[in-house]
């Protein structure tokens, strides 16, 4: 009896984890947001949540707050400026000497991984259908990526690996490809991707071509997702440098961390969209290839950037770094989980005390004192 | 490469924060606290191994840290399991787990910019949830999270298979941070989590002069050891005897 009430509350529990069930990706439908004074900042693919942050075209964060319908309302929170992420000279300090020889290593070439966690998706007026399930159009994006950044003398490491079906397990499936990507040590890892919005929302004309233009996409909760939204602003200012309006924007979406947390310069690109051809999404991520060497520290004279210090972790002028504010997130989550815990499972902060202390004492003991023999350490049989 | 020193701080402090609480996980599981590190330095170096299983009709591979190691654990479980009753819990929060992550790749979204949890935590605690709820068991828990992504991953290569489609199936393939392992981490945490409010709930562990230091070492002193208890208890009124005893057989 009791194993049917299980069986029936976990069934439960997944119906309640699906509030979105099923949705129909390529029925027109997207998220417009908008901002207080009506006016449309930002479009894209659907399912917009309260919370979640976007940066546009030109600089300007918002966070949406309300949502009616396909319009999405979203609140300003304030211009980015993109001018402490441009790579320029470090400043001299004794830890920027002692890491220069370091950095000074990297100077030309350089290894970029690109994979595609949804290997089907595809460009219907180019590909005759939005999704072919092992074969999508997305890898002639990649290997168009790939010819670009070899012109520029960094080595490409494609990797043609399937994920389908494009379900929610797809990023899991891909995480393992990642994984072997980064055993051949690139500098950076870019994770390619198109978007499901009509065609205007991407189409852009830069230097005489058409293009489509690419948006980022940041994890905002995964482990690492401050230093990666560093990392984020610093391809816009480099892009918008390079190729003003080549960057869409960069959307901050809450649901996962996209394998961001396995390579400091992780990145989820979506060149286009559906609608889009492939060709001008082919040429978008070609233009897209010019800002890499930059961004990799290449172009400059140290792999530092600059806002962010010498040492990477702030300055007193632009405040902590991102990096800087993951390590304090990490941390802050540990001590107040473990701090949780302790009081959950022992129902005062004198014994919570005391547990902790007899933690610190006795738990170590076992791998740090000489092996016992005989008689059991009462801490061994701790289940 | 080249890293700024925050880049590189993170990284190690991430690793280190990562591993020790996979460490802690893993001591819970009849290791010693020796053992689980020696399990993760196992699970580390074994996440440069891939066997190849099956070339045809799709590729099929198993990583030696991020499925193989983990899984012969929770095998392991199972058979060191003290009744018939506990390994049917586990194996059934293990096929249980297995189909919430089928129903859940099939059903839950899958853009970025419509998933709102990461895949990862879901199926770590739909395992925590569903391995508590059918034996109230941490070890059942690593069990349901670790088996149940491993047997996820063989439902998925079937479905390419009948289904025709091209791919490939590398279980455990990102070898230490793999979804099987990270599953298997907070289904074990989620199980805590709710197992400690619960008995907070019900009324929470004795408190007072007489509580023992540890309950579930206590609890294990008791079964193996009652005189010991005796020696150490003789106050104790024989009502909040058996109120421990009890709590202390439900912490498997």
């Amino acid at each position: 009896m009791n194993r049917f009430i299980a069986l029936l509350m976990a069934s439960l529990l997944i119906l309640a984890m699906s509030p979105a069930m099923a949705s129909e990706r390529y029925d027109g439908v997207f998220f417009t947001i908008v901002d207080e004074n009506g006016n449309v900042v930002y479009m894209t693919g659907r399912h917009v949540k309260i919370g979640d942050q976007c940066i546009t075209e030109n600089n300007k964060r918002f966070e949406i707050i309300r949502i009616e319908g396909d319009t999405a309302h979203a609140k300003y929170i304030g211009d980015v400026n993109l001018s402490q992420y441009l790579p320029k000279e470090a400043q001299n300090g004794i830890l920027y000497a002692f890491l220069a020889p370091k950095t000074a290593k990297a100077q030309g070439g350089g290894r970029v991984a690109i994979y595609h966690t949804h290997s089907d998706e595809s460009y219907v007026p180019s590909d005759g259908k939005e999704s072919k399930l092992g074969a999508g159009g997305i890898y002639d994006v990649g290997k168009s990526f790939a010819n670009a950044l070899k012109a520029k003398g960094i080595e490409p490491l494609i990797s043609e690996a399937k994920h389908d079906p494009h379900d929610d397990m797809a990023y899991e499936r891909s995480r393992r490809t990642v994984a072997s990507l980064i055993k051949q040590k690139p500098d950076a890892v870019f994770d390619i991707h198109r978007d499901a919005v009509p065609p205007q929302v991407y189409k852009a004309n830069i230097n005489g071509q058409d293009v489509t233009k690419i948006q980022l996409v940041v994890g905002k909760y995964g482990a690492t997702a401050k230093q990666i939204e560093d990392y984020a602003l610093k391809i816009k200012a480099a892009a918008d440098q390079k190729h003003p309006g080549l960057v869409k924007g960069i959307f901050f979406a809450k649901g996962g961390d996209y394998n961001q947390d396995l390579h400091p310069r992780s990145m989820l690109l979506e060149v286009g969209a559906h609608t889009n051809t492939k060709e001008a999404a082919e040429r978008g991520i070609a233009l897209f290839a010019d800002v890499v060497p930059s961004v990799l520290g290449q172009a400059s004279q140290s792999g530092t950037p600059s806002g962010t210090g010498a040492t990477g972790m702030g300055t007193t002028q632009s405040g902590p770094s991102g990096a800087a504010k993951s390590i304090g997130w990490i941390l802050g989550l540990l001590v107040v989980g473990g701090g949780a815990f302790l009081l959950l499972s022992t129902g005062g902060l004198k014994e919570a005390g005391a547990k902790l202390k007899q933690f610190t004492s006795t738990e170590f003991a076992n791998f740090l004192g000489r092996i016992k023999r005989g008689k059991k350490n009462p801490s061994d049989g701790r289940e | 490469m080249s890293m700024p020193l925050g880049m590189i701080a993170l990284l190690v402090i991430g690793i280190l924060v990562y591993f020790g609480l996979a460490q802690r996980i893993l001591d819970r599981m009849r290791l010693t606290d020796k053992q689980a590190l020696l399990f993760i330095g196992a699970m580390i170096v074994g996440s440069f191994i891939d066997i190849p299983v099956m070339r045809e009709p799709i590729e099929v591979t198993i990583n030696v840290g991020g499925a193989l190691i983990p899984a012969a654990l929770a095998i392991w479980l199972i058979f060191k399991a003290d009744e018939t009753a506990e390994r049917v819990r586990a194996v059934l929060a293990s096929i249980l787990v297995a189909v919430a992550v089928w129903l859940g790749s099939r059903y839950l979204p899958y853009e970025p910019e419509n998933m709102f949890l990461d895949p990862k935590l879901i199926y770590g605690i739909a395992a925590g949830l569903i391995a508590y709820l059918a034996g109230r068991s941490r070890r059942s828990s690593f069990i349901g999270g670790v088996l149940g992504i491993v047997l996820s991953d063989v439902v998925h290569m079937v479905t390419l298979i009948n289904a025709g489609i091209p791919g490939r199936t590398a279980m455990g393939g990102a070898g230490a941070f793999d979804v099987t392992i990270i599953a298997g981490i907070v289904a074990v945490m989620f199980a805590e989590l709710i197992g400690e409010t619960r008995e907070k709930l019900q009324g929470g562990p004795v408190l007072g002069p007489h509580r023992p230091e540890g309950l579930y070492e206590f609890s294990e002193e008791l079964a193996k050891n009652p005189n010991r208890n005796k020696q150490q208890n003789t106050k104790d009124a024989p009502q909040a005897q058996t109120q421990k005893f009890n709590r202390g057989d439900k912490n498997e």
